[in-house]
């Protein structure tokens, strides 16, 4: 021993037991933030991966460079990768066929591989000059292979003929447009497609770390470019935190709040244990305090205590993290093995372990100032006067008017202290805040993930320039096929010119049947959708004008007659994108075909069974015939699944760790707080009072702690619902705040439960006292 | 030489109608190597004088000089220096810490002065108390008596100039009693320290060069005992 700080190796090694509940609140709250962090950098991780799958690794595209201005760009230090980019027929619509069906034409430069999903070559290489690269899909369907000669005709009827280099994958917008695809080298293109094209855009990759926000401002100005000019790939910059879109830096803000609370919830643990742990050894400060230590000795002696606990429950939390995030990330390849095959099973999150080490030990430093003050203050007079061990100085009596004397005495004990009882109510009402705030993100999650609703589509047929072409029977034929669970159209009227009280425009009027009005009644804010089904009254899409009523008259003017529409309900989600000044009214079918004189359908949608296959959607498109567009959606609702389910799992997995460990912090603190009091409590029971009655007097603290916490914390957690669900959700999708009953029930449930669950420890020393009425140590 | 001065020392706990006058105008002094003892009903004030002299309770009023030096002249930090330094203290209930051996023990105060314990000053003291062979045991191996040895031994490890202590045999048989007053006797004579006990054991004030009484917070100077 060469120090007197040597002491508290001793005495941890001694009493390992005193300081378990310490260590294990250490555990748990750099358990909290390692996941926290740990969750969201593979959630971050597999987003990222998904958004280069899907949407590739490019993060801007300039429209309106000339060549030599490319050059310039690419001459750019912060520019890693640069490529040119063309296309004709995106929209399908320009003529251009191989083999009677559709076909669109790209031109690319060779780096677009690496920047583009769509781009990278799965068989052969990349095209040199009059060589062409397809997509699988014509090479099932033609059945052609590298090195065969491929025509392509154009609206004009000349033809180009290619020998195939190689094949590229079919994108998801191919497979709804069902279109075939190939590319060209920008050589080619250029020369056969599309001479000096103006379309032609520059898609650009910067170095890692670079500021891209203020790289491709300056790019703007250098070549004098519009904010229209320039394309960003938003979702991954919002990935990588480059983001300069509003909303994204709103929720950044966001996710920077809560992870502030998931920091201050720890330091209230870690605090109300250490306060106790402190408590406990007054005396033992006390004599130090004797022996010649300065209060400046006893300050350092309980932060070192402190901190030298982390040494092992930082690394078993680190630990414990990291085995969480691989089941997650287990799950997550299960759940979706070709969306997560990227993401490694046995991934470290450096900044998961990093946030955990940083704020961990910050977190006990910090929540060791007050108790180390605290020990720090401790007469020395505590160990000679017999007075030490008292957990604070009684100012007030208990006040035995209303309640007995073992419940008045157990909620004294509760706001004896004032900052024990700030820090234990103070814990509880965090926990409910922490939890109501990261439930927004449910409710954000239900808008973000669209295609999760039960209305989304496996496929769909849409009649060719969206006229009400799609014959009715239609739907009846393909509801008979074994594949098919749900068929469901809709017609749609466009640009009708409309008015009402104060506004005039146009509406784009939409049909729904029965399964579609169904489901409607999840996004109702107002109103009725019976009367709509029924069409006395028409259903208004929420867009942001809140002057909107139920009530409302809308009068269209189509080309044979004028009508009046009512709207019966409003909705808050806008499924369809309108353009400015235009109203989306959905009415029944019936009233529809009355205002229009259509009877066909725009679209007819189809979800199919569990375990239907690829020819299944065959036969299903072939009993569709000519004519129409053909769209299939698995894949992509694929990818939304994938995304759902990591989203899902993330908050699942947080909203319980929040829970375990308010849950947690209730049952140590209790404990504690017995430990504490034991001398007391042996006194208590020698005088006279029953086991029972000294379990009641306990248990009138610990519900003191839950009342108090439940009375600041249901306020301020619907306070911070209230104020992150305007930010994340009134502001983009309209819909009014709610008061989240089922989530506040489900922590003040859980809390309740914590609360009884902490009596349970305290249960098992009171049977010890009653059985061993002198033992002094327990 | 003069190396304890008390002066006029008051010591008041509460206000108005609780109010408690501990101790009421005691002024005495003592010299180097001498051992006194101090006596007194239980609540006269004997401890109230124990914990201001030991520096461990601050008085209403007065002075307490050691070694010259004004004990509440000074700020808290450097007074706990002084403290550690100067006075070394024995309990009634030894006040050992249970997860250092004895050797640990005694050394204690040396380490929260930062100070390296000399090997030949332990292994005496360790002699001097009779320890020697006990040096590993921890306190819970150890009888009564030879914890407050231990203590003494902590006590004495700093060299302090005023040992203090308090009922230190209220705990221990007659064998062990005499076997503490002895060591103290040594301490005062061997280490030339000023010794001032709290007892409640008429027999050991024999052993004393003087012997004070305190009744009510008033102390009287008894002179030396007769055996």
């Amino acid at each position: 021993m060469k120090s007197y700080l040597d002491l508290i190796a001793i005495q941890g090694r001694v009493n390992k037991r005193k300081s378990r509940m310490t260590r294990v609140c250490i555990f748990l709250s750099v358990f909290l933030i390692m996941s926290l962090f740990g969750m969201a950098d593979m959630e971050i991780r597999s987003q990222k991966i998904q958004a280069i799958q899907k949407d590739g690794s490019w993060h801007a595209v300039f429209q309106g460079l000339s060549k030599e201005e490319a050059a310039l760009l690419d001459a750019r230090p912060e520019v890693a990768l640069g490529a040119w980019y063309d296309v004709i027929n995106y929209e399908v619509n320009e003529g251009w066929q191989i083999k009677g069906m559709q076909t669109v034409i790209c031109g690319l430069e060779q780096p677009l591989e690496t920047m583009l999903p769509a781009a990278q070559v799965i068989e052969g290489d990349f095209p040199e000059k009059d060589e062409i690269l397809c997509t699988d899909s014509i090479q099932e369907r033609l059945g052609v292979s590298v090195g065969d000669r491929l025509t392509v005709t154009g609206p004009t009827e000349e033809t180009y003929t290619f020998v195939i280099s190689g094949f590229i994958h079919t994108t998801s917008m191919l497979t709804r447009t069902d279109a075939l695809g190939v590319c060209v080298n920008m050589e080619t293109f250029s020369t056969c497609f599309s001479e000096e094209s103006e379309d032609s855009v520059y898609y650009v990759q910067f170095v890692p770390y670079c500021n891209i926000q203020k790289t491709i401002a300056d790019i703007c100005e250098q070549f004098g470019l519009s904010k229209e000019q320039v394309g960003q790939n938003a979702y991954l910059l919002g990935l990588m935190f480059q983001s300069g879109d509003s909303y994204l830096v709103r929720i950044y803000l966001i996710v920077g709040i809560l992870a502030l609370l998931v920091a201050i919830t720890s330091i209230l643990m870690i605090t109300g244990s250490l306060n106790s742990s402190v408590a406990q050894r007054t005396e033992f400060f006390g004599l130090m305090r004797c022996l010649g230590a300065t209060p400046c000795q006893i300050g350092q002696f309980v932060r070192k205590e402190a901190i030298g606990w982390c040494k092992t429950a930082i690394p078993a939390a680190l630990l414990t993290g990291t085995v969480v995030i691989w089941c997650m990330c287990g799950m997550l390849r299960l759940l979706s093995p070709h969306l997560f095959a990227g993401l490694p099973v046995f991934g470290v999150s450096l900044i998961g372990i990093l946030a955990g080490v940083v704020i961990g030990l910050s977190s006990v430093w910090l929540a060791a100032r007050t108790p180390a003050k605290k020990a720090s203050k401790v007469s020395p007079l505590a160990a000679v006067s017999g007075n030490a061990g008292t957990i604070y100085a009684v100012k007030k009596a208990a006040n035995t008017r209303f309640f007995s004397v073992a419940s008045s005495l157990g909620i004294h004990h509760a706001k004896g202290s004032r900052k024990n009882f700030f820090l234990m109510s103070g814990s509880f009402a965090f926990s409910i805040l922490l939890f109501l705030s990261f439930g927004t993100l449910w409710d954000f999650m239900g808008h973000a993930l669209t295609p999760l609703r039960p209305s989304s589509p496996d496929l769909s047929v849409i009649s060719e320039e969206n006229a009400c072409s799609i014959p009715l029977e239609l739907a009846g034929t393909l509801s008979a096929h074994p594949a098919v669970k749900k068929v469901y159209g809709r017609s749609f009227a466009y640009e009708i010119l409309a008015k009402r009280e104060g506004w005039e425009g146009t509406v784009m009027l939409i049909s729904y049947e029965q399964h579609q009005f169904d489901w409607a009644k999840k996004d109702l804010s107002d109103g009725s959708i019976a009367q709509a089904a029924e069409g006395r009254g028409v259903l208004a899409a929420y867009q942001g004008d809140d002057s909107l009523e139920t009530g409302d008259i809308f009068t269209l003017q189509t080309k044979e007659t004028t009508c009046d529409l009512v709207v019966s309900g409003i909705l808050t989600r806008q499924p369809f994108d309108a353009e400015a000044n235009e109203q989306i009214l959905f009415c029944s079918e019936a009233l529809f075909q009355e205002i229009t004189g259509e009877s066909g359908y725009t679209i007819l949608d189809v979800q199919l069974k569990r375990g239907s296959t690829d020819t299944d959607a065959a036969q299903i498109r072939a009993l569709c015939g000519d004519g129409i567009q053909f769209s299939d959606k698995r894949f992509s609702n694929m990818e939304v699944m994938g995304a759902y389910y990591a989203f899902v799992l993330f908050l699942y997995g947080f909203l319980a760790v929040i829970l375990m460990i308010s849950a947690f912090h209730m049952i140590n603190s209790m404990s504690m707080s017995v430990s504490a009091r034991i001398g007391q409590y042996q006194s208590l029971y020698a005088i006279g009072m029953s086991g029972r009655q000294i379990l009641k007097m306990i248990a009138f603290e610990a519900f003191t702690y839950f009342f108090f916490g439940s009375l600041f914390g249901v306020p301020l957690g619907l306070w911070s619902h209230w104020m992150m669900y305007r930010s994340l959700i009134t502001s983009r999708w309209g819909d009014p705040w709610y008061l989240p009953i089922g989530a506040l029930v489900l922590v003040l449930f859980v809390l309740f439960i914590s609360t009884i669950a902490s009596l349970l420890g305290p249960l098992g020393r009171i049977r010890f006292i009653t059985c061993n009425p002198r033992c002094n140590e327990l | 030489m003069e190396i304890l001065q008390v002066q006029k020392l008051c010591k008041v706990y509460g206000s108005k109608e609780t109010m408690v006058r501990a101790l009421q105008d005691v002024s005495f002094s003592m010299k180097k190597a001498e051992f006194a003892a101090v006596i007194g009903e239980s609540g006269s004030g004997k401890s109230t004088l124990f914990n201001c002299i030991g520096a461990l309770d601050i008085p209403t009023s007065g002075s307490i000089c050691l070694d010259g030096t004004d004990l509440f002249g000074m700020k808290e930090e450097q007074r706990t220096l002084f403290r550690r330094r100067k006075v070394g203290f024995i309990f009634q209930s030894f006040h050992l810490i249970e997860e250092l051996n004895v050797e640990q023990n005694i050394i204690f105060p040396l380490l929260l002065d930062r100070q390296k314990p000399k090997k030949e000053r332990l292994e005496e003291l360790l002699e001097l108390l009779g320890l020697a062979d006990r040096r590993y045991h921890l306190p819970s191996q150890l009888s009564g008596g030879q914890k407050q040895r231990v203590a003494i031994g902590r006590a004495l490890i700093t060299r302090p100039m005023l040992l203090l202590a308090d009922e230190p045999t209220g705990n221990l048989d007659s064998k062990n009693s005499q076997d503490v007053m002895d060591l103290l006797l040594k301490a005062s004579r061997y280490y030339q320290q000023t010794v001032l006990m709290i007892t409640h054991n008429m027999q050991l004030t024999t052993s004393a060069d003087r012997v004070f009484r305190v009744r009510d917070g008033r102390l009287t100077d008894l002179g030396r005992m007769q055996g």
